[in-house]
């Protein structure tokens, strides 16, 4: 089947002349695709752009609308969405929509509540009271992206709470909380490997594999470099990062061969690399811009060292892709 | 769907010259390791890139006590540019050696570029050189993410010594890149200059969002020559592809796609008509890529109106509640009609 490409390929060749490329390039466009991306296009922009007004309107005269009005409107916004989702089936994509409109809606009562009565929560309550409301809908949703809404404020829940609760009270460092929110995105790409293992085809669309696989790596990632170049820590960032990239490696390699995700294993895995060896470099040689011999020095064992860790993961990046792409769906 | 024997009949084209082309095509495609793994290989070249002008820095700062760059630097810059061409050359374009004499190259061109810069006290000298740079790029490489780099420091340059200068009309004049940009992609050369078309597509409306979040000068974000200059382009690009739909749709279509083009684009700033043009110009193509640019391009913009100082909230409020009902009409509409259609 031909596809753009091969028509940019022929044109390059010569074989097209110019004035007919557009033509040959209709003939190889894939209209129903197009056709369901403009229809997509529309849907997501009409959307957007009629929320983005009602956001501006509220904007405009919030200050001036009595507490009464504040709560009609947001709370009659969010009946008639949950009614909209029941209405259109919460299986169904229109109802899930709803259902996440729902879900929004309801972190922004809470925050008109707060608003209204002054209430003094701190941000962390405000996430986990949304957290906990929307779990239900969550549940009942059947929804990959409602689950991913679920996680996102989730995670923002236990960052506010780490951050005003647990580091100043001195039980969790900074990095510590950071670490800990990208274990909420281990603990939901267990799950949803464990619940597709079982059976649950709505998760099994590869995209929401790769964006916890991706989204847990780089939340544990930046902790644990952090932590090589500032050793003052416990160590606990250092080991959820080594487990995470074990534990994936493992699993993205051999159980669930799945070669994009065993390339974000192995990409964070020579970032962290890189860290390390600056680190080092720094401690033994130093990169100081004032000395000419270990400045120099430092900047070619960078080179050499960034060239054997992505070369050595190249290299390994190849071995892994025919195995593991005769295996994968 | 279109086979190769149905393509090559219609459009008159040698079978057997063709096949070796689209085979050739396929065997490079295989050979390509997947995007992800070349976003993985890219970042370790580009580090590796930036290592090695920290080195050649230190070597000549400090080594040699060079005290700032002159033509002398322009030389080893040039050189490290032509050996990442010349190495990138024998390569195909993928995989960790190809993207590390990318990032070569791109150091290289970087440095001889800023060196001719300093040493004449000139960004349009700096411009010139990385013109130059851009121009042996695209006559000796087929390295797409090099062309793309080398105009775009061309572009970034040329705009940088404009606005130094206090050129009139910059946003205008860099509106023009939209049509331009566009023609080559639905008329292109053999050589292959989409990378540097995407650079003229991208201009206009890079500069005024690098003005809307920095304030670089006044009129860089809203202008209505360069509105008109977008709007035009747009316009251009729903015709040609009216003009494919059969003639009972055809006015229909068109008229409704420009009627939603002035809708959505007349209240937003005119960077935000050329990222419409750029969705234009993918969904006529039938090119993912430009759709994802495009895309992100108008929420950018969507966002920033917000900031937008020349109306009131409410009136703000209103243009886009009114463009959404409008577009959510439209979807309505179109949706309703394929249902209308599928049981007719």
């Amino acid at each position: 089947m031909l596809t753009l490409r091969h028509i940019n390929a022929l044109r390059s060749a010569g074989l097209i002349p110019a004035a007919r490329y557009l033509d040959a390039a209709a003939a190889v466009r894939d209209a129903a695709f197009w056709r369901q991306w403009s229809l997509r296009a529309l849907l997501a922009f009409g959307v957007a752009h009629l929320l983005a007004g009602i956001v501006f309107f509220f904007a405009y005269n919030w200050a001036d609308l009595s507490d009464i009005a504040k709560f009609a409107i947001v709370e009659g916004a969010l009946v008639a969405t949950v009614i909209a989702a029941l209405l259109l089936g919460i299986d169904r994509l229109h109802g899930q929509v709803a259902m996440i409109g729902a879900s929004v809606l309801t972190g922004v009562l809470l925050a008109v509540i707060g608003q209204v009565y002054q209430t003094g929560a701190d941000a962390y309550q405000l996430f986990a009271a949304w957290t906990l409301l929307i779990l239900p809908w969550t549940l009942a949703s059947r929804s990959a992206a409602q689950w991913l809404l679920w996680l996102v404020v989730a995670g923002i829940a236990l960052a506010f709470y780490g951050e005003q609760v647990l580091v100043p009270e001195g039980l969790l460092t900074e990095m510590e909380v950071a670490a800990s929110v990208g274990l909420i995105g281990a603990a939901a790409l267990i799950s949803r490997e464990l619940a597709v293992l079982a059976g649950q085809a709505w998760l099994g669309g590869r995209w929401t594999r790769l964006v916890l696989a991706f989204a847990t790596l780089a939340l544990l990632f930046w902790p644990a470099a952090a932590i090589v170049f500032d050793w003052d820590s416990r160590g606990i960032e250092l080991i959820c990062f080594v487990v995470a990239v074990g534990a994936g490696g493992s699993v993205y390699c051999r159980r669930l061969p799945d070669y994009a995700a065993a390339t974000f294993v192995i990409g964070f895995a020579a970032l962290f690399l890189i860290a390390v060896g600056l680190r080092l470099i720094d401690e033994t040689v130093g990169f100081e811009w004032d000395e000419a011999v270990p400045m120099i020095t430092s900047a070619g064992v960078t080179i050499l060292w960034s060239v054997l860790v992505f070369g050595v993961a190249a290299k390994l990046m190849r071995s892994l892709r025919l195995g593991i792409e005769q295996v994968a769906p | 769907m279109i086979d190769l024997r149905q393509f090559c009949s219609s459009f008159g084209i040698d079978e057997a010259a063709a096949r070796q082309t689209v085979d050739g095509e396929a065997e490079d495609a295989a050979l390509a390791p997947p995007w992800y793994v070349q976003v993985v290989l890219g970042i370790g070249a580009w580090i590796t890139g930036v290592a090695i002008v920290v080195f050649v820095g230190a070597l000549l700062f400090l080594g040699f006590d060079y005290d700032e760059p002159d033509l002398g630097t322009a030389i080893i810059g040039a050189l490290l540019f032509a050996a990442g061409l010349v190495l990138g050359r024998q390569r195909p374009p993928f995989g960790f050696m190809a993207q590390f004499y990318c990032a070569l190259a791109a150091a290289g061109l970087s440095i001889a570029a800023a060196s001719i810069g300093l040493e004449q006290r000139s960004l349009a000298a700096a411009a010139a050189a990385a013109a130059i740079g851009a121009f042996i790029v695209i006559a000796g490489s087929r390295d797409a993410l090099l062309q793309f780099l080398a105009s775009g420091l061309a572009a970034w340059l040329g705009i940088a010594s404009a606005l130094d200068g206090e050129v009139p009309y910059l946003i205008d004049i860099l509106a023009v890149g939209l049509p331009i940009g566009a023609s080559i992609y639905l008329h292109p050369p053999r050589r292959d200059l989409r990378p540097t078309a995407t650079v003229l597509l991208l201009m206009m409306p890079a500069l005024a969002i690098a003005d809307d979040l920095w304030f670089l000068d006044d009129g860089l974000s809203d202008s209505w020559p360069a509105r008109a200059i977008a709007m035009a382009a747009l316009f251009g690009l729903i015709w040609l592809h009216g003009r494919r739909l059969p003639p009972s749709d055809r006015v229909i279509a068109i008229v409704a796609l420009a009627l939603l083009a002035v809708a959505v684009g007349l209240p937003l700033p005119p960077g935000a008509t050329a990222a419409l043009a750029i969705m234009m110009l993918a969904f006529v193509l039938g090119s993912l890529p430009l759709a994802i640019t495009g895309t992100l391009i108008e929420i950018v913009f969507l966002w920033r109106f917000y900031y937008d100082l020349g109306a009131t909230l409410l009136t703000k409020s209103l243009w886009l509640m009114g463009v959404g009902v409008v577009l959510l009409a439209a979807y309505a509409l179109v949706l309703s009609s394929d249902r209308w259609r599928s049981r007719t």
